[in-house]
């Protein structure tokens, strides 16, 4: 979660933007790149595709940031802007939201961080082959399980901020998020049970 | 509060969305409860092990250098991307006002046509009302000539009295 500016700052980046200055914009984009495109990638579950879902996303916000009445809403916007260029993107392709825990394409390696170079060979497998897991664990979750719990695990969101990008109540996001807790738990649990 | 409330709650906890009083109310009960004490231990390790196993990712260098030349690209190929202030924003009003509108234009037609087609039956009403006068006043009985000249009044006139200044002397 970006915490380099004030809320303040904030709006006043997002007004520049709104005049059209592209250092603003680009400013945004510094901010916000990283956890949108983490948001959008656990969604889709590819890098590939959220490489070109946050780029989408970023076009669309560049191209409608003057519409934005409340500068400080720019965040859940921004969030909700990528939840729906994902969405799209499901819808268009149909894609399959229940994919099998034990499916072994892990398709992003390649841009995993090697943080852990005193790792035997081995234990980086066994280490990179969870981290595939967890992202078959979260695919496995119903869509609308899937994004509240993302923001609230991974992006460390408050639920009331949750409500406003998904726009459901917050009695239906503390639900959703708990039943998608469970979810994964016996995901893991399935797949622990498999390999031993 | 039962031990189902109090797991939705602890989800709530693991993810610092409960004021200071609804922490201590659900720890309080976990003091207490060896099931929801086993599922918050549960969900702590789930949590660490999805965070620590899911690392947020940078996304690559070249997103950004992509995304400025299909900006730039948008600019000079005039599809406006520029929208900061377009002259249509003036009329961007809330969708209530528009259908309003839309809803006060169809009653206006609708009373409109209904309006002409009663105006229209009534010119086709009175242009036979029309027809069926001539048609009466065709009536010989009825006709201007001679229905204002009742033959009865004229046969029953009643005579003018004697004026007895006039034909006083003529009575003695």
């Amino acid at each position: 979660m970006p915490s380099e500016v004030s809320p303040e700052e904030l709006q006043d980046i997002v007004k520049r933007a709104q005049e059209g200055s592209l250092e603003a914009f680009y400013a945004l984009y510094s901010l916000y790149s990283k956890p949108v495109f983490n948001f959008i990638r656990r969604l889709i579950g590819t890098v590939e595709e959220a490489e070109d879902l946050t780029q989408e996303t970023f076009l669309k916000v560049h191209s409608e940031i003057g519409n934005l009445r409340d500068s400080s809403q720019f965040r859940y916007w921004l969030y909700r802007i990528a939840r729906n260029e994902v969405y799209q993107k499901l819808r268009r392709e149909r894609k399959k939201t229940e994919v099998s825990i034990d499916n072994d394409e892990i398709l992003y390696y390649d841009f995993l961080s090697d943080d852990s170079p005193d790792l035997d060979p081995e234990r980086k497998i066994l280490s990179r082959e969870l981290d595939g897991v967890v992202m078959s664990a979260l695919q496995s979750l119903r869509p609308k399980y899937r994004d509240v719990f993302v923001l609230a695990v991974f992006e460390g969101m408050s639920y009331e901020a949750i409500t406003r990008i998904v726009g459901r109540s917050l009695l239906s996001v503390k639900t959703d998020i708990y039943r998608a807790r469970l979810a994964v738990k016996d995901a893991l649990k399935k797949y622990l049970e498999k390999k031993s | 509060m039962s031990c189902e409330r109090i797991q939705l709650e602890i989800s709530a906890l693991l993810d610092g969305n409960l004021t200071p009083a609804e922490a201590e109310e659900v720890r309080d009960h976990c003091r207490r409860c060896s099931a929801c004490r086993e599922f918050l231990e549960e969900q702590r390790e789930l949590s660490s092990f999805l965070r620590s196993h899911d690392p947020s990712l940078q996304p690559p260098e070249h997103l950004w250098l992509q995304l400025s030349q299909r900006i730039e690209d948008r600019s000079h190929a005039g599809a406006t991307v520029e929208t900061r202030h377009p002259w249509w924003n003036f009329f961007r009003l809330p969708r209530w006002i528009y259908a309003t509108g839309v809803a006060a234009a169809l009653l206006y037609l609708s009373l409109l046509v209904f309006d002409l087609s009663t105006s229209t039956r009534q010119e086709k009403y009175l242009a036979e009302l029309d027809q069926f006068n001539i048609q009466v006043t065709g009536n010989p009985f009825l006709s201007t000539n001679e229905s204002t000249e009742n033959p009865f009044l004229e046969v029953a006139a009643p005579q003018t009295p004697n004026n007895p200044f006039q034909s006083g002397s003529s009575q003695r």
